[in-house]
């Protein structure tokens, strides 16, 4: 998930800085170097080799700020080009303060409302959705949006994708009808406007799929899962990093399917690919370690399952914090595995813990929250503590009724 | 929801508030049932839930049927390849045997008394539950052994011997590849990983080359090594007059739960 469609945004965003510097090149006859790390970056940033770019991305705005100076508007897209390399990377703290000196580049050049404004906008929006800091995150997508809106119009695919963003915080927020209809109207238009066998599209039904998960239509979920994962390899191979998140997403709907032997397969798979692209200590691959684990959790090896997860989540706390609620998730998962070796104190520390995270994070209505709560009346229930659990079970119960009335649903993680 | 559902319910029903806890499993089988299809795992646990339930409150036909329901899904997962390996397939009837000593205890109570042809049904059905709870791993292993020592014919033992050592090799690479995994990136070796793998793949490919030997000339041999349970009236036949079959049955601590 945290991939996604941002790659491409990398991708728009070095098609318009290369423009740019193909005309400076040109008309001031300078030597081609940028150009050619502006190549290698893209070649880079398509496979997902983040961590390789970075390094030739820092090149680019020194050369690209000693030809132009470091007012320039060229340097600014060179540092977005940047900052865009290492929030890919999971390096939140170091991409944020290049967005905003080249947010400040822009403004000065172009105004508050123009398109490379909302790109820089959009880039510190998906930062926001990565710290789970969702309120921002929707200030500022409705910033973006209201820009493209004006600027390319509502049918232009930036604008659709705006969309899209704005649909994944939705999402998050457990908003899941509206984010249902989001993903579907930018998905409507994206293929209109760029055929069936674009990475936008792809990328959208990737998201919308989730979303058919979460409100329990599986069947759904697994088609459009195998149409994004179909495109995906075909635009980007089947080992890429691409590829690996929609793999991983349907691993995850075969294991709430039951289908174990089918989810390992692709969790093996994406974990492979995403530890060569993205190395041992990406976000993304401790998301992938711990769905593994949970998966061997159910299957027996919940002892492997812990070791596995103590490494995930010392990757989740160094990368996003303490505090965030990817780190919940974690523990969670942790929780599971030592539980299932009959370590029921330990695991109710981690419950609660995750529960304390959530509690703080989330409004006091969501899923995650019931699913917490859920758990650690579970673990209560366990260890004999009956009228203990009881209240857990019940606020529980009351959340999920709350929110998914239209479509019942249940959440196992 | 069908999970929360499904806790809170066996939480009553262990504070004794049975009459609570009913509706609630019924609704919680209802959604399960709806979003999952009626073979999953979940519905196995909510099943398991609610004939413990019908247990407590002494309803012994219903929670036999429920019991029966619930088993009935951890068998077709494992003859179909829900999990992927032998090893896995095990633990899951292992970690799942609850229904089936459940159904033991049902149908003992069922048919308490009664010699009619129900009643004989109802304890040849739990004579074969608790075969599965007995261990189908032992089970299996010493059919594999007996038919190793009864084949005349070498080749066959030969096989025999060496896809299990392949079974276990495989095994082993993905426990040393997990534990490698699990470790800081700095304590990682990709050519030592990368070894792991390529030997559990070439262990897989001859596993599976022998294992089409085996059911293509040694067909007898792949029946008996995917043990089911024996049905009461063969056992029955292979006593004599004078003999019984005394058969002992280990009982659960924990119940079920969801997870």
């Amino acid at each position: 998930m945290r991939c996604g469609y941002k790659c491409f945004v990398v991708r728009v965003l070095i098609a318009v800085v290369l423009q740019g510097l193909l005309a400076a090149v040109t008309a001031r006859a300078q030597p081609a170097d940028p150009l050619q790390l502006l190549r290698r970056i893209t070649e880079l940033s398509k496979v997902g080799r983040y961590a390789e770019a970075i390094p030739l991305g820092r090149e680019l705005v020194t050369e690209t700020e000693r030809m132009v100076g470091n007012e320039h508007p060229m340097a600014a897209m060179a540092i977005v080009t940047l900052a865009d390399l290492h929030r890919l990377q999971g390096q939140l703290d170091e991409a944020e303060p290049m967005l905003r000196r080249a947010l400040a580049i822009y403004e000065k050049a172009h105004g508050s409302v123009h398109p490379t404004v909302a790109q820089v906008l959009a880039s510190l929006s998906y930062i926001a959705i990565d710290r789970a800091h969702y309120r921002e995150a929707e200030q500022l997508l409705t910033r973006v949006l209201a820009i493209r809106d004006r600027e390319l119009g509502s049918n232009h695919p930036d604008t659709l994708l705006t969309l899209v963003s704005i649909a994944r915080v939705r999402h998050r927020e457990a908003r899941y009808a509206e984010a249902e209809a989001l993903f579907q109207n930018a998905l409507a238009g994206l293929r209109k406007s760029l055929g069936t066998e674009h990475a936008y599209v792809s990328v959208t039904l990737n998201n919308l799929a989730v979303v058919y998960k979460e409100q329990g239509k599986l069947a759904a979920a697994e088609a459009q899962l195998r149409e994004s994962l179909r495109i995906q390899e075909a635009l980007f191979g089947v080992e890429s990093v691409a590829a690996a998140t929609v793999a991983n997403n349907l691993g995850e709907l075969h294991v709430r399917q039951g289908r174990y032997a089918e989810a390992e397969i692709l969790y093996r798979r994406s974990l492979d690919s995403l530890e060569r692209a993205l190395g041992p200590d990406h976000p993304d691959v401790a998301n992938q370690l711990a769905n593994l684990a949970t998966l061997f959790t159910y299957q027996g090896r919940a002892s492997e399952a812990e070791g596995l997860l103590r490494r995930a989540l010392t990757i989740t706390e160094t990368a996003v914090g303490p505090d965030h609620p990817d780190v919940a998730a974690r523990a969670n998962n942790l929780a599971h595995a030592i539980s299932a070796q009959h370590r029921l104190q330990e695991a109710e520390v981690l419950y609660r813990r995750s529960l304390a995270i959530r509690e703080a994070h989330f409004g006091p209505d969501h899923p995650a929250i019931a699913i917490a709560l859920d758990n650690l009346g579970a673990i209560l229930h366990q260890n004999n503590r009956f009228a203990e659990a009881e209240p857990f079970a019940r606020r529980s119960l009351s959340i999920l009724r709350a929110i998914l009335r239209p479509h019942p649903s249940t959440h196992g993680q | 929801m069908g999970n929360s559902l499904n806790n809170l319910a066996s939480i009553l029903d262990n504070l004794g508030r049975h009459e609570e806890a009913g509706p609630l499993l019924l609704r919680a089988l209802i959604v399960r049932e709806a979003v999952f299809g009626s073979a999953h795992p979940e519905v196995a646990v909510t099943l398991h839930n609610l004939a413990s339930h019908y247990l407590d409150l002494q309803q012994w036909d219903a929670a036999f049927t429920a019991f029966k329901r619930a088993s009935a899904i951890w068998i077709t997962r494992r003859a179909t390849g829900s999990v992927a390996s032998e090893e896995g397939r095990e633990v899951e009837i292992r970690n799942n045997a609850d229904p089936f000593l459940g159904l033991v205890v049902a149908a003992h109570h069922a048919a308490e008394g009664s010699q009619t042809e129900a009643a004989l049904r109802l304890r040849a059905e739990a004579f074969e539950s608790a075969q599965w709870v007995a261990g189908m791993g032992a089970a299996s292993a010493i059919a594999r052994m007996s038919a190793r020592m009864a084949a005349a014919d070498g080749r066959l033992a030969e096989l025999i011997r060496e896809s299990q050592d392949l079974a276990e090799e495989v095994r082993a690479a993905d426990r040393a590849l997990i534990a490698a995994v699990s470790q800081p990136a700095q304590a990682r070796n990709s050519a030592s990983e990368q070894e792991l793998v390529t030997k559990s793949q070439a262990s897989s490919v001859r596993l599976k080359a022998i294992g089409d030997t085996l059911a293509e000339h040694f067909p007898e041999y792949a029946t008996l090594a995917g043990t089911t349970p024996l049905p009461l009236n063969d056992v029955v036949k292979l006593l004599g007059g004078d003999e019984a079959l005394v058969f002992l049955c280990p009982a659960a601590t924990t119940p079920t739960f969801g997870r």
